[in-house]
């Protein structure tokens, strides 16, 4: 607290060197690793793709199934992609943007080398067949441990400086927390019940799905919304409108967010009361979602239009904003019985997952990338053109990959509604949009070359930089919470 | 009390009421273990086998009542599942996506085991144009040595094999059928006692 009233009263140096130099090994042992997962994570999810097109492709190797690929991408992008950079962002809130230094980055080191040995070892587990089938909690007990300890050496470190360096009226402070903390705790929680040899029957299924939504929502999705409010007035010169709006829907978020994923389970082997939970829940979290999303265009309305230059931070951003007010809103709709009865189990159910993970935690991701990377290398990305591509091919990727699955889905909805049409007649009806799927599954694969591509060049032009010991300081960003001089 | 004191507190409540009522709840109603326990032999390693290659990405086991879909008048399971179905189950794979039939009742339905065996090895050859994938690596090529093994796959057309050899399933892939055989949630002559 002590800080924080140092930072109301006196304005902080704009990217001192040692505040940024602080940084940078963390940043850096948090972004290059995810870099790496992503692409880990389309790759499966293409080869994924390919065997809808032809279930032959690669057949004759157990460890590249469908049923183990597909999984794999999914806990490659969520626990190699997703978690490291809901960390950067907190690390970008707790430095107030590389203004204040940050203690113990050898910590964050060690964190991420144990966080990656045993993401490893979970997904070549996943791989070799040694999953539960437990979704979201499907890396094998083996790697458990060593995530915990790597999660537990950085977020507690991280929630101890936040909490130290605290903005009163930061909504982006109050997400991040939120994202920090919810994770271990329910993940903890999890891991433990899962092996405790009593807990048995319906009761690991709503396990799943609690943890399962909890992580999409108060997890993942609390990193992005912390981080949309980071970057918000680095754009915009302004925080989000209606603050107040915006704490009501703080608090909507972590209500709802821990009873969402019994939605579902409309039609399961569960007590009614637990569903309705669920549903009403989902339709909460879409009220909280809209407070979010009028906050954020009412601010980005009143600001000034667009310079000559092509920000790409601003334009993820506000694709992943657009994705998350979709996202939230099919997931409300979706799960009400009237429609459920249609869409469970179908592939529309997907095309809403796909939306909330790659059109908004995603993309916010990545301007959060574009963002605060040129800050902590001290060199402005080498290519403008890359950039575009890069955002032009993850837009378009998802949109028609979202929208194939929507569309698809529906109509297997309908076939699968009418029992007089044989299953096997309704996933072949299914095939044209399963297939054709498969190119923006490409699209989104070379979205994620070139970003790859262009952060390579990126951190080969900074070493240079570097040796020929040019200073590192760009202008300082605005961000929410802090002052700028 | 300061605020991030506060906020910290608001979420582990928050959090502790969803774990309290749709985790911790749901243990306490099923109630003790029964005395038959957990499911065991040959069929509990299938659940694993079944479980490790997620059958799960594509096939539910949950039969959803009349007013909800068509599980029922597609001859899935007579009424809907319940808890009791699951009460002694390690391995609950409720599913994500039906990328084919519901198994909840699927022994009840498809009982030859050979049938099983020849799905698995290549689904197309009873399905053709199916979407799911082949699982011939639970399958080993042993030379036939005089009359073919009982087990032995009848291969033919493109699938058939050199002269001398013959396909049995390994024994992940028996533990793979015992499992599917052994779900038999809702069988009809409960469904019609229940009535």
């Amino acid at each position: 607290m002590a800080e924080t009233s140092e930072c109301e009263e006196t304005p902080v140096r704009a990217g001192t060197r040692d505040a940024v130099s602080s940084l940078r090994v963390p940043v850096l042992g948090l972004v290059v690793p995810a870099a790496v997962w992503l692409w880990v994570a389309s790759i499966l999810a293409l080869l994924g793709s390919l065997k809808l097109v032809d279930p032959r492709f690669l057949g004759t190797w157990g460890w590249l199934t469908f049923g183990r690929i597909s999984p794999a991408a999914f806990l490659s992008f969520v626990y190699g992609f997703g978690i490291p950079m809901g960390l950067c962002a907190v690390l970008w809130a707790v430095t107030k943007g590389g203004r204040l230094p940050l203690p113990g980055g050898r910590w964050f080191l060690a964190s991420s080398f144990l966080w990656n040995l045993g993401l490893w070892s979970g997904i070549t587990g996943v791989l070799a067949g040694e999953s539960r089938s437990l979704s979201w909690l499907g890396l094998p007990t083996f790697s458990l441990p060593s995530l915990g300890m790597a999660y537990l050496l950085s977020a507690g470190w991280l929630v101890a400086v936040l909490v130290r360096r605290w903005e009163e009226s930061s909504l982006a402070s109050r997400f991040l927390l939120l994202g920090l903390v919810w994770i271990p705790w329910a993940g903890g929680a999890a891991a433990l019940w899962l092996h405790d040899p009593s807990v048995r029957g319906v009761a690991i299924g709503s396990l799943e799905w609690w943890f399962n939504d909890g992580l999409l929502y108060a997890g993942l999705g609390a990193f992005a919304l912390g981080a949309m409010h980071l970057l918000l007035p680095g754009f915009l010169g302004r925080p989000a409108s209606f603050a107040g709006l915006g704490r009501w829907a703080f608090w909507a978020w972590v209500l709802f967010a821990n009873l969402a994923g019994m939605a579902h389970l409309v039609g399961g082997p569960f007590p009614l009361w637990m569903v309705s939970t669920g549903v009403s829940s989902r339709f909460l979290l879409w009220a909280a979602a809209v407070a979010i999303g009028l906050g954020f265009w009412a601010a980005a309305r009143g600001a000034p239009a667009e310079g000559k230059q092509w920000d790409p931070g601003w334009h993820f951003l506000r694709f992943g904003m657009g994705s998350f007010l979709v996202a939230a809103g099919l997931g409300a709709v979706l799960v009400l019985p009237a429609w459920s009865r249609y869409v469970h189990y179908t592939v529309l159910e997907e095309a809403q997952l796909t939306l909330f993970l790659y059109g908004f935690l995603g993309m916010t991701f990545f301007a959060l990338l574009y963002t605060i990377l040129p800050r902590v290398l001290g060199r402005s990305w080498p290519s403008v053109g890359l950039a575009k591509a890069h955002f032009l091919l993850s837009s378009y990727g998802i949109s028609f990959l979202a929208g194939l699955l929507a569309v698809g889905g529906l109509f297997q909805g309908v076939a699968l509604d009418n029992a007089e049409v044989p299953i096997h007649e309704v996933i072949l009806s299914l095939l044209p949009f399963l297939r054709s799927a498969a190119a923006p599954a490409m699209a989104l694969l070379a979205a994620h070359a070139v970003f790859g591509l262009h952060l390579l060049w990126l951190l080969v032009e900074s070493g240079a930089n570097r040796r020929e010991g040019e200073k590192a300081a760009l202008p300082g960003v605005a961000m929410e919470g802090a002052r700028t001089p | 009390m300061t605020e991030p004191k506060r906020l910290l507190l608001g979420i582990l409540l928050a959090t502790g009421a969803g774990w309290s009522l749709l985790v911790w709840m749901p243990l306490t109603k099923l109630g003790p273990a029964g005395p038959g326990g957990a499911p065991f032999g040959r069929a509990a390693v299938g659940g694993r086998i079944y479980a490790a290659n997620g059958c799960a990405s594509c096939h539910t086991q949950v039969v959803r009542p009349a007013n909800l879909g068509s599980d029922i008048a597609r001859g899935w399971g007579a009424r809907r599942t319940t808890p009791p179905e699951y009460r002694e189950e390690h391995i609950v794979p409720l599913g994500v996506l039906r990328l084919g039939p519901d198994l909840a009742n699927v022994g009840e339905r498809r009982t030859d085991v050979r049938w099983y065996y020849r799905l698995l090895y290549d689904p197309r050859t009873i399905f053709p144009g199916s979407l799911m994938p082949s699982y011939r690596y639970l399958y080993a090529r042993v030379p036939l040595l005089g009359t073919p093994l009982p087990d032995a796959l009848p291969l033919a057309g493109r699938a058939a094999l050199a002269p001398g050899f013959q396909v049995v399933p390994r024994p992940e892939a028996r533990a793979l059928v015992a499992y599917l055989l052994s779900l038999q949630r809702v069988p009809p002559a409960e469904a019609d006692q229940s009535q």
